[in-house]
């Protein structure tokens, strides 16, 4: 049986949220008081969240963790990449929507089905930082998606923002609006012989998202993962981290769709 | 019982819309509504039609007109005979016109029929059943000042073809071919006519609607407008600071998604409805707070069109003042039609801008 990693939050912030995790993986991790010692590092994805990430592995981190990564210097996180690689530190992100527990175990289904559709829009209600940080999120859900954006439009009113593109042959259109009505991505993918609909919480808890699947026999719905996505990232962390082989490549397509956001 | 005879029922036109939607619907009104004559420019559909109905057939609208027993007429003929059809049956002193969606096909016609119904005091009511809606209305009379604070409206408009509901609504008689063809090159013409086809077909169902969430809906901006293979739209703008976002498509699937989105600071408001032509209930409103609680209308057991024709009845047999269930007055129909005719317009001219 392997040790337990340990591991700590950058601030007493995250630590309660770090908790709530690491109760349901008591084998897997053990936390740690002091971030400066653990092996691993939940870090949040505000403000320079890539160099606050690069400096957790400069002091020892072997893992870091980035919740809810949000708009940053798309070089800061490139160089957190280059870095991470180089010292074979491992870097994940808990994205709120792109990270979903449910979409990822279906993600090569909905690959699949996407292939069949010819539209993509989202629709998503809840609080941002910034219209950017609203934009990212919905192009990093199209990212997980398997679904190459290229964004060419960016609308804003005072609580609205709307992203138009392509994801290859396919349109894209996004419409996020801040509200404190909950928290939610829904997302419509047309088709004319299928349509997808996925209704990611982004709430952090575990309840599972709804994943529906329609064509010509009927509606389904996928199978439930009650999971949190930041549970499913620390068992990433601890995968990579116990197989030796971080893969960083993630980050960069971070950086790159920040540019891409950023570019509008 | 109404305790009245029943108004006889014109239908100007005897295609599916007559015969898979409103003879269906008169059928759950037989004390206020009965079917007094079906005309159609196609005689014998009109007789086939007619004859199932119990009803008296022509294929001349003024034969119709003079039919004592039509008090009331329905025009689901297409668009572009809607207007001279309503004005011919509000000169010919008929009680009331239910007028199918889109009520006209050019915004002088729009004024023309609302002009012939001041003046003979003739009321028209117009076929977009979703205003009618039960779950609607309920919800309308709980909104307060919702719709003064919405930050953004989406209305999402995704069904299989009409067929499919049709032949669950009814047994079409003599329906018409589909004429399909793929278009050739985009031209300025050929985008005016497809977001007009649009708009007008698919989008007014739910645009009387999206209009209750934008007060400033004549400053209506339209940043993006694009087409869906094989059948559709995809339209994004903003009036007074709000986003709006229009999606239409028709599939070849079974599944009919219907969703009119609205969201403010503290609330989301998600209304589901159910698909045209069958009697499926009304549309189903949740409405969400900020505290996570959930407040839901609906569903009822009737829907839509059940209302509209209800609405038509009070209409002939006076509305009493402040009627939360009268009819749109003429001023928010006209209004309700130019709004159709602008977002159809801004989609079509932002399209075009997007060929060069």
């Amino acid at each position: 049986m392997s040790l337990p990693l340990s591991i700590a939050a950058e601030s007493p912030l995250l630590q309660q949220r770090l908790a709530k995790t690491l109760a349901t993986l008591p084998q897997s991790f053990r936390a740690e008081g002091d971030a400066a010692t653990a092996k691993a590092v939940l870090i949040a994805g505000s403000g320079d969240w890539a160099t606050r990430a690069a400096l957790a592995i400069e002091t020892g981190a072997r893992a870091v963790i980035v919740t809810d990564p949000g708009i940053t210097e798309p070089d800061a996180v490139l160089a957190l990449a280059d870095r991470a690689d180089e010292a074979g530190v491992v870097v994940e992100l808990a994205e709120r929507y792109a990270g979903d527990p449910t979409l990822l175990r279906h993600r090569p289904d909905l690959i699949q089905h996407l292939a069949a559709t010819s539209t993509i829009l989202i629709s998503q209600v809840g609080d941002f930082a910034t219209p950017a940080d609203a934009a990212l999120d919905m192009v990093r859900t199209l990212r997980a998606l398997g679904q190459t954006l290229h964004v060419t439009h960016i609308w804003q009113t005072t609580h609205c923002v709307v992203v138009r593109g392509t994801a290859a042959d396919k349109l894209f259109e996004g419409i996020a609006t801040a509200s404190s009505a909950g928290t939610s991505q829904q997302i419509e993918a047309l088709g004319f012989g299928r349509t997808l609909r996925l209704s990611l919480r982004g709430d952090g808890s575990a309840r599972p998202s709804d994943l529906r699947l329609a064509n010509a026999k009927g509606e389904r719905r996928l199978p439930q993962v009650f999971e949190s996505v930041d549970r499913a990232a620390l068992l990433r962390t601890l995968t990579a981290v116990r197989n030796g082989r971080p893969e960083n490549e993630a980050l960069r397509q971070f950086a790159d769709d920040i540019a891409t956001i950023r570019s509008l | 019982m109404s305790g009245t005879k029943p108004l006889g029922v014109g239908f100007a036109g005897a295609g599916p819309v007559t015969q898979a939607i409103h003879l269906p619907t008169l059928a759950h009104l037989p004390d206020l509504f009965t079917p007094a004559c079906v005309m159609d420019v196609n005689a014998d559909l009109a007789a086939s039609v007619a004859a199932s109905a119990g009803a008296r057939h022509t294929n001349s609208l003024e034969t119709m007109l003079a039919d004592p027993s039509v008090d009331v007429v329905a025009i689901c003929s297409p668009q572009q005979f809607h207007a001279d059809q309503a004005i011919a049956a509000m000169r010919a002193g008929k009680k009331a016109v239910l007028c199918e969606k889109p009520l006209a096909n050019t915004a002088d016609e729009a004024r023309a029929i609302t002009q012939a119904s001041l003046e003979t005091g003739v009321p028209v009511i117009v076929g977009t059943m979703h205003v009618f809606d039960p779950a609607w209305r309920a919800l309308q009379e709980t909104l307060g000042d919702l719709p003064t604070r919405a930050r953004s409206i989406r209305s999402s408009i995704v069904l299989p073809m009409n067929d499919r509901f049709e032949n669950w609504a009814t047994e079409v008689t003599g329906r018409p071919e589909a004429a399909w063809s793929m278009p050739g090159q985009m031209t300025p013409d050929l985008i005016r006519q497809i977001f007009h086809g649009l708009i007008l077909g698919l989008a007014v169902h739910d645009l009387p609607l999206v209009r209750t969430f934008l007060p400033d809906w004549r400053d209506l901006e339209i940043w993006s407008a694009r087409q869906l293979q094989p059948f559709g739209y995809l339209i994004a703008g903003q009036a007074g600071g709000r986003a709006v976002q229009l999606a239409g498509t028709m599939h070849g699937h079974g599944e009919a998604y219907w969703d009119l989105d609205v969201v403010t600071d503290v609330e989301a408001l998600r209304i589901r409805f159910t698909p045209s032509y069958v009697h499926g209930g009304s549309a189903v409103a949740m409405l969400t707070d900020a505290t996570g609680a959930v407040r839901q209308i609906g569903p009822f057991d009737r829907n839509g069109y059940v209302e509209e024709w209800r609405a038509v009845h009070r209409a002939v047999r006076g509305a009493v003042h402040g009627d939360a269930h009268a009819p749109p007055d003429l001023a928010t129909i006209a209004d309700d039609f130019d709004f159709v005719m602008d977002v159809a317009a801004k989609a079509s001219e932002q399209a075009i801008g997007e060929l060069s």
